[in-house]
C-alpha cells in the first residue's frame, strides 16, 4: 500500500528569548492510506509542533522550517503559501484541534463554521454549503438544529463532535487529530473515539492521531510512533508495540501503565523532560536510560529497521545488544 | 501594621527596572523632582510659601511686573535685556546735600545716578519718595550727553509716595511733544520709558552711559527723607514674575512638592480603596459582591467632573480636602472590576482551601494571601496614574477651583490663562509650569510603563 | 407575541434601562444633595418666586394707588402663601425630593446672571443652545480617534515586533497629559507664534453669511481642538488596541481558522475583528463619555462656546441654577450613552443576547 502522506527530515525550529528551541528535529515518517497512526510523548515533547509543521501552521518567530512533505507523492513544502492554503489546506489534510473549547469563533454559528470550508474551497453556495454541513453534523450525532446554534449553546463533547464534523466536510484524505479528546470526560471520550473509529471506515479516511495518553491510542492505532525531545524514536505496527515496545523510552511508558487484569508493578521513568533548547548529547535519552553506555552518551543513534517500516533509534539495536 | 505581608519581590523588581533605559531615565527625573521637592520645603517651609505667594503688604513692589526669565536672552540674538536697577539711599550712587534754609524747611538737593548699559529700556520707572506730608520734590532727568529735561513737581501727601512715571499721561505727552520737535516724527511709539533712554534719532535706540536723577527738594526734616529709583527690568530671575510682580520660582518650586504629594496619595489611595472592595466583592460573593457590582455600576455613569465642579464651586476647598473629594468619587470605579476579577481566581487556588482548613480567618486570608498576590499587578497602574491626578489638579485650578491659597504649577498655569499670556507673547508663564507637569509626567510614566513589562509579561509567544 | 430571541433581548435591555434610571437618579439626587447642603438651591427658587410675585403686583394696574407700605405687607403675604404652597417650608429631605423630581423633569429653572443667544433665561434653553456645539465637536474627536485607534492597531499588530512597533511601544507615555494641555500648545504654536490658526472661538469675527463659508470657519476653529484630542490619545490608543488585537489573535479559533485555509483577510476580519467588536465598542462608548466631560477644560482653553464653556461661565459668575442644570444634562447624556452601548453591544454578541454574562 502506498503512503498518503511522507515526512522526510522534516524541521522546524523557533527563537526565544532563551536560545532556538528545537521542537522538530529531523523527523520521518510514512502514513499509508486508510491507516491510523498514532503519535505518542510526554506533554514538550514536540508532537503539537509536529503537526503544525505537517500543515504548516507556523508562529512568528519561526528560525527553521525545512524537509519534505510529500502528499501523494508530491512535496508541498515547495509551495508558496498561497498555493499551499488553496491545494492543501483542508482539502488534503485536516485537523482537529486540542481543546476544541475554543477552536469555534465565539460569534458564528456553529453551522456556517463547519460550512465555511465548503464555500471557501470548494465554491459551494451558502445554502448548499450549510445543507452539506447538517449532513456532516448528523454523521458526529449532533442534530441539525444545532447549526443554527453558537457555540456557547454546545456542550464540551458536542463542540469536539461539530469540529469534526468540521474537519470531515472537504473530504481531505488525512485528518490530524492533536489531543481531540484530553478535554473530555472518560465517557464523552470513549464515544468519540467510537465515532472516529466509525467515520473512518465510512468514509475511508488516514488519521494521525497525537495525544499522550497511550491507552487510548490502543483503540485506534493501526501503527504507533513514540516522540522524544523532538525525535521520532520508534515507529512499530501497534500489536507489536502494545506487546513489546523496543526503545527503552517506550518500555518504561508502557511498563507506568496500569492494567486491568494483570498484577503488575508500576514502574516510572527517573529524571525530567529534556530541554529542546540544549538537548543531551548524543542519544536524547541516555540521561533517564537504564541501559545507556559510551555511545549514547557522544553519537546520536541513527533509525534501526527491525521490520518493514517500523525503525527504532536505539545503539542497543545497532550493536545487537538488544 | 504587622498583618500585612511586604511582599519581598521589590528588591528583585527594582534590579530587574534598572534594565529598562527608559525606566532610568525616569528614575532620574523623579529623583530629581524629589531632591526639588526637599529644598523647597527647607527654603520655603509651608506658611512662609503660602504668605509669599499672597504678597502682602507690597512684598514685591521691587520686582518688574510680567518680566521674562533672564535665560530668555537666548532668544532675543544678542540683545542684553535690561534687569532691574535699585538706586537706594547710602548706596555710593546716592548723594546728598542738605541746606538749612529758612523756617526750619531744608532745601536739599538730592543726585542719584547710575549707568546703563542694556540693549532695551526699562519695563517701567519708580520713585519711591519717603518723607513728611508737604515736603515738595522736583525731579529733573539727566541723559548721559548732558541734555537735561524737567519731569515732575511731586508734593507729599502722606510719610510715602510713588511716583509712577510711565503712568504721568501729561509728563508722557510734554516729552513726547519735545522730542517730536527736536527730531520730527518718531519710528516708534514714544513711552515715558523709551524717551528717558533714547538717543536721539528717529529709530529707537538707547543711549548708553550714566544718568543722573536730580532732585531739589523742600523738606521739613531731611533725616526722615529719601529718595529710592526703580528702573524695572524686562528679566528677572530664573523664572521671570507674573502679573502680581511675584517671582514664578517660588511657585514652580513649591508647586513641586505639592504636586507629587498630591499625584501620589491620591492614586495609592484610589487603588488601595479599589483594591479592598474588590476584593471583598469578589472573595465574599453573595449578596455583598451583587450590591458591590450595582454600585460600581452606578459610580461609573456619574459625571464624575461636574460632581467634582459643584462642590468646589459651592464649598470652598483647600487641596486636602480636594483629594478626599476626588478619592471618595473615585472608589467605585473600574479598578473593582480587575480586582475583583482578580480576587474570584485566586479565591479558587489550593492554597486558599489550605488555609482555611488549618483555620485561617476570612480577615487573615485577605489580608496575607489574596491582597499580596494582587498588588503587584497593581502598581504599575498606581504610577502610572499619578500624572493624571496631578494633571486634574490643575485643570481645577485652570477653571478657578483650586486651592486659591497654595501656589501650585495649576495655579501658574490658571493665572497665565486668565492673563492672556498667550496673547500678549509672554510665552514663558506658560512653558515653565507645561514644563515642569510635563517632566513630572514623563517620570512617572516612563517607570510604570518599565514597571508593566516587568509585572505582567504577556504574549511570550512560542 | 414577540419571538423568543426577541424577548430574551428586550427583558435583557429592560433591565439594562432600569439600571440606568436608577444611575441618572442617584446622579442627580447627589446633585441636588450637594448644591442644597449649602441651601443654594432653596435660595434660587426662594428669589424666583420673589422675583415673581414681586413684578406681578408691581405691574398690576389694580394695586396703582395702594400705599407703598400696604402693597409691601400685601406682597410679602403672597409670597410667604407660595413659599407654603410650593413646600418651602418642609423639611431638607422632602424638599431634595421635590427637586429631585424637577430636576429629572428637566425643569431647570432660571438662570441668575446667564442667557442663551435669545435671550431666554431658562436654563433648560441655555443648556440646549450649547448642547450641540458640544456634541459636534466631542463625537467627531471620539470618532475620528476610534478610527485611527483602530487601524494603527490592527497595523500593527499585524507588524509585531517591527522596529515601528517597538517606537509606537516607547511613545505610550506621550498620552499622560489631557488634551486641554496639548491644547495650550497647539494655541501657542499655531495661533500665538506662527498665526495660521485662531485661537479659539467657534467662527471668525463677524460671521460669514454664506453657509458654505460659514461652516469652513467653524472647520478652521474646530482644527486645534481635535487635533488637541487626537495627539492626546494617539499613542496609547493604538498601543492598547494594537495589544487588544494581539491577544485575539492568539486564540485557538483563529488558528484553527487559518488552518482551515482561509484566506488571511477573511481569517482577519471574521475571527479576529468580529469578535473583538464587543470590547471595542465598549471602549468607544466609554471614550465618548470622557470626551464629554474632558469638554469642559478643552472648551474652556479654547473658548469653544459648548457645554464645557458654558460651565466654566457657570462657574465664574456662580449662576448656581446653570451649573445644577448642567450636572442633570450629563448625568441624562452619559445614561442615555450607556443604554445605547447595550442596545449595541447585544445586538452584536450573541451571548448577551441570551442573558449570558460575556
Amino acid at each position: 500500500m502506498s503512503a498518503v502522506l511522507s515526512v522526510k527530515n522534516l524541521r522546524l525550529y523557533f527563537t526565544t528569548r532563551k536560545g532556538v528551541v528545537r521542537a522538530v528535529d529531523d523527523v520521518s515518517f510514512d502514513l499509508k492510506k486508510g491507516e491510523t497512526l498514532a503519535i505518542v510523548g510526554e506533554s514538550g515533547c514536540g508532537k503539537s509542533s509536529l503537526a503544525r509543521a505537517v500543515i504548516r501552521l507556523l508562529p512568528r518567530n519561526v528560525h527553521t522550517y525545512s524537509g519534505e512533505v510529500l502528499i501523494d507523492g508530491n512535496n508541498v513544502m515547495k509551495l508558496s503559501d498561497e498555493m499551499f492554503r488553496r491545494l492543501v489546506r483542508w482539502r488534503k489534510i485536516s485537523m482537529v484541534f486540542q481543546g476544541a473549547q475554543n477552536s469555534l469563533n465565539p460569534v458564528l454559528k456553529v453551522g456556517f463554521q463547519v460550512a465555511e470550508p465548503l464555500i471557501i474551497h470548494n465554491n459551494f453556495s451558502r445554502e448548499d454549503a450549510l445543507a452539506e454541513a447538517k449532513k456532516y453534523l448528523r454523521l458526529v450525532g449532533i442534530h441539525e438544529s444545532f447549526a443554527d446554534r453558537y457555540p456557547f449553546e454546545l456542550s464540551g463533547g458536542m463542540k469536539q463532535r461539530a469540529v469534526i464534523a468540521m474537519a470531515l466536510i472537504t473530504r481531505p484524505d488525512i485528518v490530524i487529530l492533536d489531543e481531540p479528546t484530553s478535554a473530555l470526560d472518560v465517557i464523552t471520550q470513549a464515544n468519540i473515539i467510537n465515532l472516529l473509529k466509525k467515520i473512518k471506515s465510512e468514509l475511508g479516511l488516514s488519521y494521525i492521531f497525537i495525544t499522550h495518553d497511550i491507552a487510548l491510542t490502543s483503540e485506534l492505532a493501526d501503527r504507533v510512533a513514540v516522540m522524544y525531545a523532538g525525535e521520532i524514536v520508534e515507529v512499530s505496527d501497534a500489536d507489536e508495540f502494545y506487546y513489546k515496545p523496543k526503545h527503552p523510552y517506550a518500555e518504561k511508558l508502557m511498563a507506568s501503565v496500569p492494567t486491568l487484569r494483570t498484577d503488575k508493578k508500576l514502574d516510572f521513568i527517573p529524571g525530567a523532560p529534556p530541554s529542546l533548547i540544549n538537548p543531551p548529547q548524543g542519544c536524547r535519552f541516555n540521561p533517564r536510560c537504564p541501559y545507556a553506555f559510551e555511545k549514547c552518551l557522544k553519537e546520536p543513534p541513527p533509525p534501526y529497521e527491525f521490520e518493514a517500516g517500523s525503525f527504532v533509534r536505539c545503539w542497543l539495536y545497532h550493536e545487537g545488544r538488544r | 501594621m504587622k498583618f500585612f505581608k511586604l511582599p519581598g519581590f521589590t528588591g528583585a523588581y527594582l534590579k530587574e527596572l534598572l534594565h529598562y533605559k527608559s525606566a532610568l531615565i525616569g528614575l532620574i527625573l523623579l529623583a530629581l523632582l524629589l531632591a526639588l521637592s526637599l529644598y523647597s520645603i527647607f527654603v520655603y517651609p509651608g506658611s512662609k510659601a503660602v504668605a509669599y505667594w499672597r504678597g502682602e503688604e507690597n512684598l514685591w513692589i521691587k520686582n518688574p511686573k510680567n518680566a521674562f526669565p533672564e535665560w530668555w536672552e537666548i532668544f532675543t540674538g544678542g540683545r542684553r535685556l535690561p534687569r532691574t536697577l535699585d538706586v537706594y539711599p547710602g548706596s555710593n550712587q546716592y548723594s546728598v546735600d542738605a541746606v538749612r534754609g529758612m523756617d526750619g524747611v531744608y532745601m536739599v538737593n538730592l543726585s542719584l545716578t547710575f549707568d546703563y548699559y542694556y540693549d532695551e529700556e526699562p519695563s517701567a520707572i519708580n520713585v519711591f519718595i519717603n518723607g513728611t506730608p508737604s515736603d515738595k520734590v522736583e525731579l529733573y532727568w539727566i541723559y548721559p550727553d548732558g541734555r537735561r529735561i524737567f519731569l515732575s513737581n511731586v508734593t507729599l501727601g502722606t510719610e510715602r509716595t510713588i511716583y509712577y512715571l510711565g503712568q504721568d499721561i501729561p509728563l508722557n505727552n510734554r516729552l513726547a511733544m519735545d522730542l517730536y520737535r527736536q527730531i520730527g516724527s518718531l519710528q516708534y511709539s514714544p513711552t515715558v520709558e523709551k524717551i528717558l533712554f533714547t538717543a536721539l534719532a528717529r529709530e529707537f535706540k538707547v543711549q548708553k552711559g550714566t544718568y543722573k536723577l536730580v532732585a531739589t527738594c523742600l523738606v521739613s526734616d531731611p533725616r526722615k527723607f529719601s529718595l529710592e529709583l526703580l528702573l524695572y527690568g524686562k528679566v528677572h530671575g530664573l523664572a521671570g514674575t507674573d502679573h502680581l510682580r511675584r517671582p514664578l520660582e517660588i511657585a514652580l518650586l513649591y508647586g513641586t512638592p505639592i504636586a507629587l504629594a498630591f499625584g501620589v496619595l491620591s492614586s495609592v489611595i484610589v487603588a488601595l480603596v479599589q483594591l479592598i472592595i474588590g476584593v471583598i466583592s469578589g472573595y465574599f460573593g453573595g449578596p455583598v459582591d451583587v450590591l458591590i457590582q450595582r454600585v460600581t455600576e452606578i459610580y461609573m455613569c456619574l459625571p464624575f467632573l461636574n460632581i467634582l465642579i459643584m462642590i468646589s464651586v459651592f464649598y470652598k476647598l483647600n487641596i486636602w480636602i480636594l483629594l478626599v473629594v476626588i478619592v471618595v468619587l473615585s472608589i467605585f470605579g473600574s479598578g473593582v472590576k480587575t480586582t475583583r476579577a482578580l480576587a474570584m481566581q485566586i479565591k479558587e487556588m489550593p492554597y486558599i482551601e489550605a488555609a482555611k482548613v488549618y483555620g485561617a480567618g476570612d480577615l487573615r486570608i485577605i489580608f496575607m494571601y489574596v491582597i499580596p498576590k494582587i498588588l503587584p499587578t497593581l502598581v504599575p497602574s498606581i504610577v502610572i496614574s499619578v500624572p493624571s491626578f496631578v494633571f486634574l489638579e490643575a485643570a481645577l485650578s485652570l477653571l478657578g477651583l483650586g486651592d486659591p491659597l497654595l501656589p501650585t504649577w495649576g495655579k501658574v498655569l490658571s493665572d497665565a490663562e486668565s492673563q492672556g499670556a498667550l496673547y500678549k507673547g509672554l510665552y514663558y508663564w506658560v512653558l515653565e509650569p507645561s514644563f515642569m507637569l510635563i517632566v513630572t509626567s514623563i517620570s512617572f510614566t516612563l517607570i510604570g510603563f518599565a514597571l508593566d513589562r516587568i509585572v505582567n509579561p504577556r504574549l511570550k509567544e512560542m | 407575541m414577540l419571538s423568543k430571541p426577541v424577548q430574551k433581548v428586550a427583558l435583557h435591555l429592560l433591565k439594562r434601562g432600569v439600571t440606568v434610571l436608577v444611575t441618572v437618579i442617584v446622579a442627580t439626587y447627589l446633585t441636588i444633595i450637594i448644591a442644597n447642603m449649602g441651601g443654594y438651591v432653596d435660595e434660587i427658587k426662594k428669589a424666583e418666586i420673589t422675583e415673581r410675585i414681586y413684578t406681578m403686583y408691581m405691574n398690576n394696574p389694580a394695586y396703582k394707588g395702594m400705599p407703598r407700605d400696604k402693597l409691601q405687607k400685601l406682597i410679602d403675604e403672597q409670597i410667604k402663601l407660595e413659599f407654603q404652597r410650593v413646600g418651602l417650608d418642609r423639611p431638607f429631605l422632602e424638599r431634595s425630593l421635590m427637586y429631585l423630581w424637577d430636576g429629572l423633569t428637566l425643569n431647570l429653572g432660571r438662570a441668575l446672571y446667564m442667557t442663551s443667544d435669545s435671550g431666554s433665561r431658562l436654563v433648560k434653553n441655555i443648556i440646549l443652545e450649547r448642547l450641540p456645539q458640544t456634541v459636534l465637536l466631542f463625537t467627531s474627536a471620539t470618532i475620528i480617534n476610534f478610527f485611527i485607534h483602530l487601524l494603527g492597531g490592527l497595523y500593527l499588530s499585524r507588524n509585531y515586533g517591527s522596529k515601528l512597533d517597538k517606537l509606537a511601544v516607547s511613545l505610550a507615555p506621550l498620552s499622560t497629559p489631557p488634551p486641554w494641555f496639548y491644547g495650550i500648545f497647539l494655541i501657542l504654536i499655531f495661533a500665538a507664534w506662527l498665526h495660521v490658526l485662531p485661537y479659539g472661538g467657534l467662527v471668525d469675527y463677524p460671521p460669514p453669511e454664506d453657509l458654505f463659508l460659514y461652516a469652513l470657519s467653524v472647520l478652521k476653529h474646530a482644527i486645534l481642538p481635535l487635533a488637541s484630542w487626537v495627539i492626546s490619545g494617539f499613542f496609547i490608543g493604538i498601543y492598547t488596541n494594537r495589544t487588544f488585537f494581539l491577544i485575539f489573535s492568539t486564540e485557538d479559533y483563529v488558528e484553527a481558522a487559518r488552518a482551515k485555509g482561509l484566506p488571511p483577510r477573511l481569517v482577519e476580519q471574521r475571527y479576529i475583528l468580529r469578535p473583538t467588536l464587543p470590547p471595542i465598542i465598549t471602549g468607544l462608548a466609554l471614550n465618548l463619555i470622557a470626551s464629554w466631560q474632558g469638554a469642559i477644560i478643552t472648551e474652556t482653553v479654547f473658548g469653544w462656546p459648548g457645554l464645557g464653556l458654558t460651565t466654566y461661565q457657570a462657574i465664574q459668575y456662580f449662576d448656581v441654577p446653570v451649573i445644577v442644570g448642567l450636572t442633570v444634562t450629563y448625568a441624562y447624556l452619559l445614561g442615555l450613552t450607556v443604554l445605547v452601548l447595550d442596545v449595541v453591544y447585544s445586538l452584536i454578541d450573541p451571548r448577551i443576547r441570551s442573558g449570558l454574562p460575556a
